[in-house]
């Protein structure tokens, strides 16, 4: 049965067809190309999910252990680290297109320009 | 921010935006990415423009202090006229950084254009700063 079927005392009672359920015995790598054909913007949710989780992550544990968080420079770390997984993610057709690319590569770039040009470290 | 400040963080953006765009692009060609940044025509427009724009600097840093060199004030300056005691020793360290830099860059990264680049910043940024200092030291006037 495809989907997800949520049961209360043997009988079914609502089918939770979000998306088609990915087939994981053939890999991650299919298994999230089949999310991304499913859901479109699971991918981009990927990365920015990991932008927020460097940025906030690392911003709020540097305040917390020194008093101030460099906030340009994990912007900057942040980008990078998401540009990473983005060009991974470019490795095979359905995960990512080149107008998503572009916008990663200029956030890392305009995260560059705020992290150069920021005071904090003049 | 003081003007070395400012125009090395400018630099390093344009240095950044490059080495990013060219790390998408070779990652793209070594591992045969389905897609391929080299395809969007902004970015790699902005990878021409800024190695263009890091060779005109070079050229327009070496022309600045090249006219510094030659310049002079007047006499009823305080400072002296030509300023050379200024100019000699810095210029001719400047000269002997560059070779000493171009040849240590040559054996530790080869002639490639991809580093090439990063070595034109180097020496057109410590070109203008010796220009500065220089100027800065002879007429005594603050960054």
């Amino acid at each position: 049965m495809d989907g997800i079927y949520i049961k209360l005392g043997g009988a079914i009672l609502i089918k939770m067809s979000l998306f088609s359920e990915p087939n994981l015995t053939s890999g991650i790598d299919d298994a999230l190309v089949s999310t991304a054909q499913s859901v479109p913007a699971f991918p981009a949710m990927i990365l920015v999910f990991t932008f927020l989780v460097v940025l906030l992550g690392g911003s709020s544990n540097q305040k917390r252990r020194i008093g101030y968080a460099d906030y340009p420079f994990w912007a900057a770390l942040a980008s990078i680290a998401t540009m990473m997984i983005a060009l991974i993610f470019t490795l095979g057709q359905g995960m990512i297109d080149i107008t998503t690319l572009g916008i990663v590569i200029a956030v890392t770039i305009m995260s560059g320009l705020w992290f150069f040009l920021s005071k904090g470290r003049t | 921010m003081g003007l070395i400040k400012t125009t090395g963080a400018l630099m390093l953006i344009t240095l950044f935006a490059l080495a990013v765009i060219t790390f998408a692009a070779n990652f793209a060609n070594d591992n045969e990415a389905a897609v391929d940044v080299g395809d969007d025509e902004d970015l790699s427009s902005i990878k021409t423009k800024a190695k263009s724009d890091l060779s005109q600097m070079r050229t327009d840093a070496e022309t600045s202090i090249d006219a510094l060199q030659d310049s002079s004030i007047g006499t009823q300056s305080e400072a002296t006229e030509g300023g050379t005691q200024f100019k000699v020793t810095a210029t001719n360290s400047l000269g002997m950084a560059k070779n000493v830099l171009t040849a240590a860059w040559n054996s530790l990264f080869g002639k490639a254009e991809e580093f090439n680049v990063l070595l034109t910043a180097l020496i057109s940024f410590f070109t203008l700063v010796i220009g500065w200092y220089i100027y800065k030291a002879w007429r005594g006037n603050p960054d």
